[in-house]
């Protein structure tokens, strides 16, 4: 099957989907393009190339939210950021990781089931609450850094090699769970 | 009754969803640390939160699942309901089913995908999806899959495939009444004129009082008039046996279901359904034989409404082919004495035909209803119509040197007297019974 069959076939799957699915993943879709825009209105340097990829994995997550294209467009989106933006901790880094929140919350419900679903209002309910405690957790970090920021605290070694440490715990911790299976293999 | 497959093995697997939101969070941590970036971290931090919150609650067991028909056997237009059940699931927070699109069926929603988040008390979650027949006959009915996801989306179980569950449609019996007496009134007790007189309503005559009348059959007008006592005589009423023959050896046209066009098997059916329903309820034994590959074939003769049923299950049982180890002349269908045998067919194949010709000439009454649907016995017939490609003009030449073999075999099984009339519902046998029963009371030549 070739590329242009496959993005057919998508693009068919999206039309014959239920109109909440329509809805989501138009959602995830506006929110995912209109990155590399709020990333120039917060003024970032221009990166053509980069802006371009993120739109095209834009679309590929509008056909494909169950897939790897959302991470792969999260990925070009923060590596843009980082290319774009030195350094910036300002308002407009809460208003990058809410879109980030809104695609990627787009992106799981609409990756509940086939296109065909409408997943039930309770649990949009649910998701609405938990995007919000994403939100106001990265507030909460928002504050601080601000809070450091303005008491000028200088760079320390041990700070430094403590988040290392962290981060790397961290990803150990995660590493057995995202690769092995929970629950009884054999039902 | 449990009926699922698993599609490999079972068992709680991350999604897209978690192991998007670890990477992100995992890597834009270590590149804020490695480059002292604030910004990134509170990037970061929406998806170490989904992390966090993911694998601090893992499933510990999965669910189990089953599923079922509400109903094993429906009538054609008629809706029954998959039930597909999940235990186990105090870790799942949605499940979803989807079920396939099969032939002759209508679903409610019409895409077969349902999803829910209601668990039940018992840790139980219920879905069901409405399915409609739209066409006799047996199918597998709820085959898909069913699948389910636990809290922040983190972790999917299944899919598990669901094995479908065998429903049989009843085929919707045609309209069908007649008024006209069947030629061979041979039971006790019945609705039909028989030719010896006896206990009836129907008037035969007015004769002599004899030992055993009754007295409220004494016809006093007469009897004052004649000085001698006179009774009314009265003809007896009595059951008569009609055999169904339904010939499945070929289904011409295209069949569309309870709503849409209908293949000559589809008339077939439905018709001897329709035939099999007046006769039981008019108090006859009905029978049935299905000339064809069908593996159950034969109902024995009886009566009642629990006859109807078995008479109906078999019609469903039909599948069309033609049984090539019997010899037409050869076969024998038991018809017990003094049954009407109405042989439903198109008339398309020798089976047939030798069926039809051998129970004349062995004497019985036959009747040939042509279930062939008068759209198909045109001279400009459609290649869509025959189940063919548009414009497709070997098939309709194909089919008109088809018609040309059916006059032929139509003009053999009327050359040994059997009538032939078309299926058009009330009404159908009417004329040709009419004649029979004529036929049967008329003076006979004998040879001497």
């Amino acid at each position: 099957m070739s590329l242009v069959q496959g993005v057919v076939g998508q693009l068919e799957r999206v039309v014959h989907a239920s109109p909440q699915q329509q809805v989501l993943r138009g959602v995830a879709g506006s929110a995912a393009a209109g990155f590399p825009v709020l990333v120039g209105l917060a003024g970032g340097s221009s990166h053509p190339w980069g802006a371009a990829l993120v739109v095209l994995l834009a679309v590929g997550l509008v056909l494909m939210p169950d897939s790897a294209l959302p991470l792969a467009w999260m990925a070009a989106a923060t590596l843009l950021w980082v290319a774009s933006m030195p350094d910036a901790v300002d308002v407009s880094v809460l208003v990058a990781a809410a879109d980030l929140i809104v695609v990627h919350v787009a992106c799981t419900l609409a990756a509940y089931g086939p296109p065909e679903l409408t997943v039930p209002a309770g649990l949009l309910r649910l998701w609405l609450a938990r995007a919000a405690l994403m939100l106001s957790s990265t507030l909460l970090l928002w504050l601080a850094t601000r809070f450091f920021a303005a008491l000028e605290v200088p760079a320390s070694a041990l700070v430094f090699s403590t988040g290392l440490c962290v981060v790397a715990v961290w990803a150990l911790f995660l590493l057995p769970r995202l690769v092995t299976r929970d629950g009884d293999p054999d039902s | 009754m449990s009926s699922v497959e698993p599609l490999g093995s079972a068992g709680w697997r991350p999604t897209a969803s978690l192991v998007r939101a670890a990477l992100i969070s995992t890597t834009l941590a270590a590149f804020a640390v490695g480059t002292g970036r604030p910004d990134l971290l509170i990037l970061a931090v929406p998806f170490l939160v989904h992390t966090v919150a993911a694998v601090s609650s893992r499933p510990t067991r999965s669910p189990r699942v089953a599923s079922r028909l509400a109903h094993s056997s429906v009538r054609e237009g008629e809706g029954t309901t998959v039930k597909v059940a999940l235990t186990g699931c105090e870790d799942v927070e949605h499940a979803a089913v989807s079920l396939a699109h099969g032939s002759y069926t209508s679903m409610r929603p019409a895409s077969g995908v349902v999803g829910t988040s209601e668990v039940s008390p018992g840790e139980q979650i219920n879905v069901s999806v409405d399915v409609a027949s739209l066409r006799w006959g047996r199918r597998g009915v709820g085959e898909g899959v069913v699948a389910a996801t636990d809290a922040w989306g983190a972790r999917r179980w299944g899919p598990v495939r669901l094995l479908p569950g065998m429903l049989t449609t009843l085929p919707l019996p045609g309209a069908f009444d007649s008024r006209a007496p069947v030629p061979h009134p041979v039971g006790l007790v019945g609705t039909h004129p028989a030719r010896r007189s006896g206990e009836g309503s129907e008037f035969a005559g007015i004769r002599r009082f004899q030992p055993g009348d009754r007295l409220r059959r004494v016809h006093w007008r007469v009897s004052l008039r004649t000085r001698d006592l006179h009774v009314t005589s009265t003809v007896a009423e009595e059951d008569s046996s009609v055999l169904l023959l339904v010939d499945s050896g070929v289904d011409i046209g295209v069949s569309e279901g309870i709503r849409g066009a209908a293949s000559t098997l589809d008339v077939s059916v439905r018709a001897a359904g329709a035939l099999a329903e007046h006769y039981l309820h008019e108090g006859d034994r009905v029978g049935l034989r299905v000339l064809g590959s069908t593996e159950r074939n034969a109902v024995a003769v009886g009566s009642g409404g629990r006859h109807l049923r078995r008479v109906l299950d078999t019609l469903a049982r039909i599948t069309p082919g033609e049984h090539r180890d019997v010899a037409p002349d050869r076969m024998r269908f038991r018809v017990p004495a003094g049954a009407v045998v109405v042989v439903l067919s198109p008339m398309l194949s020798e089976h047939a035909v030798g069926a039809t010709v051998g129970l004349a000439r062995s004497g019985i009454t036959v009747v040939v209803v042509d279930t062939l649907p008068a759209e198909l016995t045109g001279g400009l017939v459609s290649a869509e119509a025959l189940g063919g490609e548009p414009g497709d003009r070997r098939r309709t030449v194909a089919w008109r040197m088809r018609l040309l073999e059916r006059d032929h075999l139509l003009a053999r099984v009327t050359r040994v007297g059997v009538p032939v009339v078309a299926w058009q519902g009330p009404g159908t046998l009417d004329t040709v019974l009419r004649g029979l029963g004529r036929r049967l009371r008329s003076p006979r030549a004998a040879a001497r």
